[in-house]
């Protein structure tokens, strides 16, 4: 196994190679510092231009660019920022990612938690009342827009809950770090809005799992034998239930680390979701887009890796070859 | 095989098996509720091999897994099934639990579903012994080895750390009748258990659970569709359709003179190999009927050559025709003088 993992991580270099080397042609096609400058600057002389070409290598090739790009960013350092005054990415990006993982981390842990709990109990009472309020929930989270229950809960705990009671218990939006409590106190409401909609996903697609194997012959052989219920539950059910779960589960964290735009915007989250889109894409600046999709290209890799292991390790049948 | 009757042989002991009056029904919202059983009442005597034959949907399996408590939610059970007079039926759910792969063990049509597929063959088995405090899971698993080894798995060590998939369908099918003896049980429920199987494997496994079965000295109930099964291994047979015992007999008597026309049926519409070439099959016309809209009178009538005006109307009785031998048939006295079966009637 350890030979496989081994061989997945090298296989994943060249995906890696060919992915960032794709994106930084595309992004360094459509994004010319030196108009960028001409617009933004136009008193500026030629020894500003001169300044941005020595910064950025721009009188090179984009595969010579891409070249000296990929050997700094292995060293660490992802060059400087072109819209924020020339400041080196790497601090700005680690401190984004940072901050993407407060978020991001705790709630991929409760989406497991709760994604596992919610299908146990829906699929184990199959159309009873609480089936039905899990999976009424289930279509309204995947039905419901990220933003649009990101502003109901704003409006919720900031507007309506302090009207009636004169309270404020949550910040609406915002990373607080003065103390640990203020710091829970702005992390509830974006982690709330990430897990819903994580949640709903994962959820129905558990319950399906769960019903699946919970009408498997060997749940029925296990019952003849005189297992418990609730043994049969907890070992049989969810043993064979977690395999295709796994998966899903990987690809919710992974794509949580990644940054979430739409969360960090409502909440004005300093993450990598609006690192990428502000300050990347709309500032065209290359140095910042890179290092985000780098990072992406990297997690997306890593977690598919640990699921595939993963994978591995609850079902026997599955050889690494 | 002994064709000896033992329920003669036992004598005044109780039969280890009593099951009276079943009836297994299964609701659902908006149709009618589905009769999969109607009234069935049988018994099984210690150690002896009773078949029960019968085409799908003719209740069988059923009856035997309503006794076990392995039905859904929605099946509504009646009667009683007395295991040495207690009976199973109105046992709570933890203590049914208490029999269950322990006095009655069931052995599953499907080998290649019916072992986890991510627990290793002796890890199972042994599960079925420690989850009734029989042993520890150290004793337990040498214990698998032995269960393994007495149904004739080869390398019994090596193969109970093996999960499923690394098993034959036939050297897994024996080790599912390994875990279902591993308690010693009194009753052994076989479901179809060579169903699944190559031919050739099929005559093994059936030598393997008959063998051990004697080793054990439980009693066999033999569910199964296959009548060349039956009449290598049965003591008795009784032949369920539309959800009745239609004839019950020893197995030869049940072969060589059918009485009832549906058992009659099915044994000319399957070939012989001591039959005449041009010997010609005869199928039974139609299709059995639905559970759903069971025929009022005989469930058989509407296929059957000797249907009269009464067989729509009521549902005959199962009647005694000769000693040891019943038949659920109005036509039973005109029946008796059929000439028994294979002897130039099928020509």
């Amino acid at each position: 196994m350890v030979a496989y993992a081994l061989r997945r991580l090298l296989g994943a270099i060249p995906v890696i190679l060919v992915a960032t080397f794709v994106m930084y042609a595309l992004v360094s096609s459509i994004n010319d510092p030196i108009a960028q400058l001409r617009q933004s600057c136009p008193q500026c002389d030629a020894s500003a231009y001169q300044r941005l070409n020595d910064l950025y290598n721009l009188d090179q090739p984009i595969p010579q660019r891409y070249a000296s790009w990929l050997g700094s960013a292995l060293t660490g350092d992802f060059g400087v920022s072109t819209s924020m005054g020339e400041q080196d990415v790497g601090p700005i990006f680690w401190e984004r990612a940072k901050n993407s993982a407060i978020l991001s981390i705790p709630a991929a842990l409760i989406v497991i938690v709760f994604s596992a709990a919610l299908s146990i109990y829906s699929a184990l009472r199959q159309y009873s009342l609480g089936d039905y309020a899990v999976t009424g929930f289930t279509y309204l989270g995947l039905a419901m827009p990220t933003f649009f229950f990101g502003l109901l809960l704003q409006v919720f705990w900031g507007i309506w809950f302090q009207d009636w009671t004169g309270l404020k218990p949550f910040w609406t939006g915002g990373l607080h770090t003065e103390s640990i409590g203020e710091l829970l106190s702005s992390v509830a409401l974006p982690i709330t809005t990430l897990v819903i909609i994580s949640l709903a996903a994962d959820t129905r697609f558990g319950r399906a799992a769960m019903l699946e194997t919970r009408n498997a012959d060997f749940i029925r052989t296990a019952r003849a034998k005189g297992v418990p219920e609730r043994t049969i539950v907890l070992k049989h059910l969810l043993r064979a239930a977690l395999i295709p779960m796994v998966t899903v589960w990987a690809i919710t964290f992974g794509t949580l680390l990644g940054g979430t735009l739409v969360t960090e915007t409502v909440f004005s989250w300093p993450g990598l979701g609006r690192l990428l889109i502000f300050n990347g894409v709309y500032d065209g600046d290359v140095n910042i887009m890179m290092a985000v999709i780098l990072f992406i290209g990297v997690i997306t890799v890593l977690f598919n890796l640990f699921a595939d292991l993963l994978y591995g390790w609850l079902d026997p049948r599955v050889r690494y070859g | 095989m002994s064709l000896s009757n033992p329920s003669s042989a036992a004598g005044a002991e109780a039969p280890l098996l009593e099951v009276e009056n079943m009836s297994v029904g299964f609701r659902a919202r908006g149709k009618p509720t589905a009769q999969a059983v109607r009234g069935v009442s049988y018994t099984v005597e210690r150690g002896e091999t009773l078949a029960i034959v019968g085409e799908s949907g003719s209740g069988k399996s059923v009856s035997a897994m309503a006794m076990l408590g392995l039905l859904p939610g929605s099946a509504e059970i009646t009667g009683q099934a007395r295991l040495e007079g207690i009976d199973l039926l109105a046992l709570k759910p933890k203590e049914l639990r208490s029999y269950r792969g322990r006095r009655i063990a069931m052995i599953f049509q499907d080998p290649m579903t019916a072992f986890h597929p991510a627990f290793t063959i002796g890890n199972q088995i042994a599960e079925t012994i420690t989850v009734h405090g029989l042993a520890d899971k150290k004793q337990a698993m040498v214990q698998a080895a032995d269960l393994l080894e007495m149904v004739g798995v080869p390398e019994p060590g090596v193969r109970v750390k093996q999960y499923p998939h690394e098993f034959s369908g036939g050297t897994r099918q024996r080790a599912m009748v390994a875990m279902a003896i591993a308690n010693k049980p009194d009753l052994l429920i076989a479901d179809e258990p060579t169903t699944a199987l190559d031919v050739t494997i099929q005559a093994q496994v059936m030598e393997v659970l008959a063998n051990i079965q004697k080793e054990v000295n439980a009693a066999l109930l033999l569910i199964t569709h296959d009548l060349g099964v039956v009449a290598s291994v049965a003591d008795r047979v009784q032949v369920m359709y539309g959800g009745r015992i239609v004839e019950r007999a020893d197995v030869r008597p049940l072969f060589r003179t059918p009485r009832n026309p549906y058992t009659r049926g099915l044994l000319t519409s399957l070939p012989r190999v001591d039959g005449a070439r041009d010997d010609r099959l005869i199928p039974i016309p139609g299709s059995p009927p639905s559970i759903l809209a069971m025929p009022p009178g005989c469930a058989f009538a509407p296929r059957c050559t000797f249907r009269t005006d009464v067989c729509d109307e009521r549902a005959a009785d199962l009647e005694m025709v000769v000693e040891g031998h019943e038949s659920r048939c109005h036509h039973n006295a005109d029946l008796a003088a059929w000439q028994p079966l294979h002897s130039g009637s099928g020509s």
